[in-house]
């Protein structure tokens, strides 16, 4: 909310600076965005008048001016048009630095534009920082203006210095959404008067007007006939408050509601009477199908959740929001109906927001207006009418719900003084506090009732009372307490423990040189199946979003892969190296078969891997293939955990063979196609798993005390057959005292003959009672490689 | 041979061993002098292998001189032995070293992300404090993520969270918009469990909001902290996040609350601390306010005791929450909240903490 500080200084008596003001609303839970200084150069601009006008020779859109300044005459080159000889203008002579548009300053020289000498510059009111935009430059105002006042200096005839804080409002204050609001804070705060409003009377008038359909749409109304009012200019402090307030000066009658809007927070409607059936004005629901052409000229088309005040001809204006067209205030309002009223929060939330209006008016009513001070609005509207036009007769009436009472609570010291500290002030103080933020006090028995400001919507506890308390006092005056430490009842939401295995694990992978990202969790379906993945699991599809921020990121993510090749690919394009990337979080599907919630939200770990080094690096680069290196990282990282649900994991396109199952997840090659199509070369290895892991458990078992003997053996036979193979038939022979097997060479050769390889296993044997005999380790080692021979007969299995 | 001529030629062997011992300049030299000597077909040795065919008289009396002739030379080449080794050995190791400023091995450095880094952080200096840290789903009800935390359906309050929804959904969900529903979920579930106390918890995580511009990304972190029992009062949050944030900076760092508004917190308040660039003084940072405002917090609101299944008059407590980007920015010196979901290499592999 834009607050002025001279505004303020007609409700409350404030001779503190802005700065000031600013840091006490900030204090009280209402800080400050900025602080804009305007009217700031006026003692550097003068009063001119135009003595001749004739266009720049050179340019058409400029005019040449001379200008009197009394002592002398100026020629001025000046691009508005808007001025007539004869006309007063605020001049800025060379020298003169004015506050310039942009508000960065804007220092006068002589310049010669287009051949044509000027001496100085005449300034619109967004130039002098008066007003936001402005067509044309300033014409000064001939009633208050003469050639008396050539030359002086314009801080001195106009009092137009002004400071304007932009306060931040919270939701749950539509008071403070007023001059009047801020003035009272800040009276409680200091302990000062408000200054009085003044205050016009009205005559009771037929008591049918207005109708109010349903209290529950409309908790009060009143509306009032004036008759006799004046169309015509605001006078200069209306027009300044209203402008200080952030709009535009329109008319007399029109700045009028503006200022109760903008001074007590409460908006209120004028009418062209002549143009509305009093008997019939009401308010009530719109009827499907009817329509109303506002204030400004846009048609609507109103549902039955449309509020509207309306006569027997139909709907005048959509409550709260905006005024009709057809019943507006015009230059030929005669007499007008004035509208205060308070409409239910929720009825003009939706509509605003149905028909995408927003205005100072609907933000005010959609925080909440209570009825119950109707009359205090009407009678200061009526008082600034009387003030500006002048009317001949005020009559109506007011309709309100007597079933909304203004809510009260007991006063319990000991309670407010368990949650916010312990209390300096006296009950008495306190109240006296209360009572200066319009708290109404009442001793009843041994108790007290706290009755709660008139226009406070959303109070109704006690605490509501001690936030106020705090409030006023000062948080930095409450007790403070040491901190306490005290064992927590443990609650048990079940992802805490993987929570604790999933630091150690990303760890591992960052000393295994994977660079930990964050990816958002917003995808599309597009994105989410580029790697191959499909679009549903079983029957669980992506979480679509309703409201997505762009059209390409409307579901949620149902893998991780897709976004982290992606980053890898965005990493790959900007030149980086060796790129190791993974990323923990969780992926979302859409399961209707649950009950409450209907989301399934995974935690996973993925895992990328572009082996690229550029020629810097590459010395000593290994000879290995990746997939090798690849696979010894992923199995080493995993070795300690193991998976406690079964697998529901989906792969990419994958190579056909560079790739394995790990628990619940896989590792392995990108499908060099995915990978062209990606427009990167190389090899994209990746890994994805879900987090449903324990802990392995640790064994701590005494070493072995007799000693090992390793017998290699070397086969050359089919490729085909794979080294897992044989080393599953070596399991299966369950020869005696093998404690360990591995391959530890392959070779291939045109020796070895076509399609051949040689492999060579080394395997250990030990016992855990004595030392084995020769003899006994021969027995075993032969009975293995006799195994293999048969097995593998058809495949040319022989010892190398 | 005689013995004397025995003992003669030994003297005169050993005397001739040393004085080429004298000119040797290598261990080989050594070695060779050692083999012609005493090797086995040594000049000495072969004279000592005659005295197995002298008298026992003669036998001792060369055989003392050939001991001593014997142990004196053997000392002699192991001490030069050992001395000419290890001159050769230095200029070995001269010689035969490789070009050490050649690079090392290339190791791919790993890294945590800041924001990640931020978090863990203080997660542990809850945990320090006592609070038990919980998760929560990202996908909430909205029941759990507004009305319960008494959000009003059709309350202004509910815009000042923008929120995503779910489509298709038979109850409304919604992208949690803040951690708070995790409170929802704990007071819930304590009330199943009657009532246990004190609930003292932290809720960090994901949340997110329709927003996407310099200063706002539409998924970030929040953390949340919520202590519930019959006596803690304002001045205990007061004390929490004093200690947090004393830990979390350092213990220079001051706190201040001014009062706001929060629909689950009464009373409610913003939480500053003490600008950590310019110690209060007033910078660019801090608008030359001297602060910087990290947190909201405040008592837990009666509604929300009540709407959670407790009876408001028999419990209180306090809950507070933040943003980790913020803190994160605040404490790593990142002006532009964009790099952090940005996920360049060079970004994230920076410096360390």
């Amino acid at each position: 909310m834009k607050l002025s500080l001279r505004a303020l200084r007609e409700f409350v008596d404030f001779q503190g600076s802005a700065r000031e003001l600013s840091d006490l609303l900030a204090g009280l839970g209402f800080p400050t965005d900025g602080i804009a200084h305007s009217g700031q150069g006026l003692d550097q601009v003068v009063v001119g008048q135009v003595l001749t006008k004739k266009k720049h020779p050179q340019a058409d859109r400029l005019n040449l001016l001379t200008v009197s300044i009394g002592a002398e005459t100026l020629p001025i080159v000046c691009g508005a048009q808007n001025m007539v000889e004869g006309d007063f203008v605020a001049l800025a002579p060379v020298g003169a630095r004015v506050p310039g548009k942009d508000g960065s300053g804007l220092d006068i020289k002589e310049a010669k534009i287009r051949g044509e000498t000027s001496k100085g510059m005449c300034c619109s009111l967004a130039e002098l920082a008066l007003s936001g935009d402005s067509d044309g430059i300033w014409i000064l105002p001939k009633q208050k203006i003469t050639s008396e006042h050539l030359g002086k200096k314009l801080n001195t005839l106009f009092d137009l210095e002004d400071w304007i804080l932009d306060v931040d409002v919270t939701p749950n204050r539509p008071d403070m959404m007023s001059v009047r609001g801020a003035a009272r804070e800040l009276a409680a705060k200091l302990g000062t008067k408000m200054k009085p409003l003044n205050f016009a009377k009205w005559k009771a008038g037929p008591a049918t007007f207005p109708i109010v359909e349903s209290h529950s749409d409309c908790y009060g109304f009143a509306a009032c006939h004036v008759t006799g009012v004046r169309y015509g200019e605001s006078p200069e402090s209306l027009r300044n408050f209203v402008e200080a307030a952030g709009s535009r000066s329109i008319s007399n009658l029109v700045d009028v509601t503006n200022k109760v809007l903008f001074g007590l927070g409460h908006p209120i409607h004028f009418f062209d009477a002549e143009k509305v059936d009093l008997q019939s004005l009401q308010a009530r629901r719109a009827k499907s199908g009817e329509r109303l052409t506002l204030l400004g000229g846009k048609t609507i088309e109103l549902t039955t959740e449309d509020l509207v005040i309306a006569d027997k001809t139909g709907p005048l204006s959509l409550a709260g929001i905006m005024g009709g067209e057809a019943s507006s205030v015009t230059s030929s309002t005669k007499s007008i109906v004035i509208e205060v009223a308070a409409f239910n929060p929720r009825l003009i939330r939706t509509s605003a927001r149905r028909h995408e209006l927003s205005s100072e008016s609907s933000m005010r009513f959609e925080r909440g207006l209570t009825p119950h001070r109707l009359d205090e609005v009407m009678e200061y509207a009526l008082s600034l009418v009387k003030e500006v036009s002048g009317f001949e007769s005020a009559s109506g009436s007011k309709v309100v719900d007597k079933q909304i009472k203004i809510k009260d609570v007991q006063w319990d010291r000991s309670r407010v003084e368990a949650k916010i500290g312990a209390l300096k002030l006296s009950d008495e103080d306190v109240f006296k506090l209360l009572k200066r933020l319009d708290y109404e006090v009442t001793p009843k028995g041994s108790t007290v009732l706290i009755q709660f400001p008139w226009y406070r919507v959303d109070c109704q506890f006690l605490e509501d009372v001690m936030e106020d308390v705090a409030r006023i006092i000062g948080y930095e005056e409450l007790e403070k307490r040491r901190l306490r430490i005290e064992e927590p009842v443990e609650s048990l939401l079940k992802s805490r423990s993987v929570e604790n295995l999933k630091r150690p694990l990303e760890q591992s992978f960052i000393s295994a040189g994977f660079v930990e990202v964050i990816n958002l969790s917003f995808s599309s379906e597009q994105a989410e199946t580029r790697l191959g993945f499909s679009k549903e699991i079983g029957h669980m599809h992506y979480v679509n979003l309703s409201n997505p921020l762009q059209a390409d990121r409307d579901i949620l993510r149902g893998r991780l892969l897709p976004g982290l090749v992606q980053k890898a690919v965005f990493n790959y394009l900007h030149g980086e190296d060796e790129i190791r990337l993974f990323e923990t979080a969780r992926c979302f599907w859409f399961d209707k078969s649950r009950v409450e919630l209907p989301i399934v939200e995974e935690e996973r770990l993925a895992c990328v891997w572009l082996p690229r080094v550029t020629d810097e690096k590459k010395m000593w680069a290994s000879r290995v293939d990746p997939y090798f290196v690849f696979k010894g990282l992923v199995e080493k990282l995993w070795s300690a955990y193991r998976w406690t649900a079964k697998p529901t994991i989906d792969r990419p396109s994958l190579h056909p063979q560079n790739w394995s199952a790990l628990g619940c997840g896989f590792y392995g090659e990108l499908h060099p196609r995915i990978v062209k199509g990606l427009d990167i070369s190389g090899r994209v290895f990746v890994g994805e798993w879900t987090l449903d892991i324990a802990e392995k458990k640790s064994k701590y078992e005494t070493p072995d005390q007799y000693p090992a003997i390793d017998m290699d053996v070397c086969f050359v036979l089919d490729r085909s057959v794979k080294a897992a193979e044989i080393l599953n038939c070596f399991q299966k022979t369950k020869a005696a005292h093998v404690e360990n097997m591995a391959l530890y060479d392959e070779y291939s050769a045109p020796e070895l003959g076509e399609g051949k390889r040689s492999l060579t296993f080394t395997i250990r044997y030990r016992s855990k009672e004595r030392t084995l005999t020769s003899d006994e380790v021969k027995q075993s080692h032969d009975a293995l490689v006799a195994g293999a021979l048969r097995q593998f007969a058809t495949f040319g299995i022989a010892l190398r | 041979m005689l013995s004397k001529d025995m003992i003669g030629a030994l003297e005169s062997y050993y005397s001739k061993a040393l004085t080429e011992l004298e000119f040797v300049k290598t261990t080989a030299d050594v070695e060779r002098i050692r083999v012609s000597y005493l090797g086995k077909k040594g000049l000495i040795s072969e004279i000592l292998a005659k005295l197995k065919d002298l008298t026992p008289d003669q036998k001792k009396e060369v055989g003392q001189v050939g001991t001593r002739v014997r142990g004196d030379l053997e000392t002699k080449l192991v001490s030069l032995q050992s001395k000419l080794g290890e001159a050769e050995l230095d200029q070995k190791l001269v010689r035969d070293s490789f070009d050490t400023t050649m690079p090392g091995v290339f190791f791919a450095s790993g890294s945590q992300h800041p924001i990640k880094k931020v978090l863990n952080e203080c997660i542990e200096i809850l945990r320090r404090a006592g609070l038990v840290d919980v998760y929560g789903p990202e996908v909430e009800l909205e029941d759990y993520c507004f009305d319960r935390l008494n959000f009003k359906p059709g309350h202004a309050a509910r815009d000042m969270q923008a929120t995503f929804f779910v489509k298709d959904s038979d109850v409304p969900v919604v992208m949690r918009t803040h951690t708070s529903p995790v409170q929802v979920r704990v007071l819930l579930e304590a009330a199943q469990n009657n009532f246990a106390l004190p609930i003292r918890i932290q809720a960090p995580g994901r949340v997110y909001r329709v927003d996407d511009d310099r200063t706002h990304s539409p998924m970030f972190h929040q953390i949340e902290g919520l202590g519930v029992d019959q006596w803690s009062s304002m001045g205990d949050l007061r004390a929490v996040l004093d200690f947090f944030f004393r830990q979390f900076f350092d213990q220079g760092v001051k706190v201040r609350f001014r009062p706001s508004y929060f629909p689950f917190t009464e009373p409610s308040v913003e939480v500053d601390v003490s600008c950590v660039f310019c110690r209060g003084q007033g910078c660019k940072v801090c608008k030359q306010s001297g602060w910087l405002e990290v947190a909201g917090a405040g008592m837990v609101h009666p509604e929300v005791f009540s709407l959670c299944g407790w009876d408001p008059s028999k419990v209180q407590g306090w809950a507070f929450g933040m943003g980790i980007e913020r803190l994160a920015m605040l404490k790593l010196g990142i002006s532009d909240l964009r790099l952090f979901f940005e996920n360049r290499l060079s970004f994230l592999r920076g410096g360390s903490l």
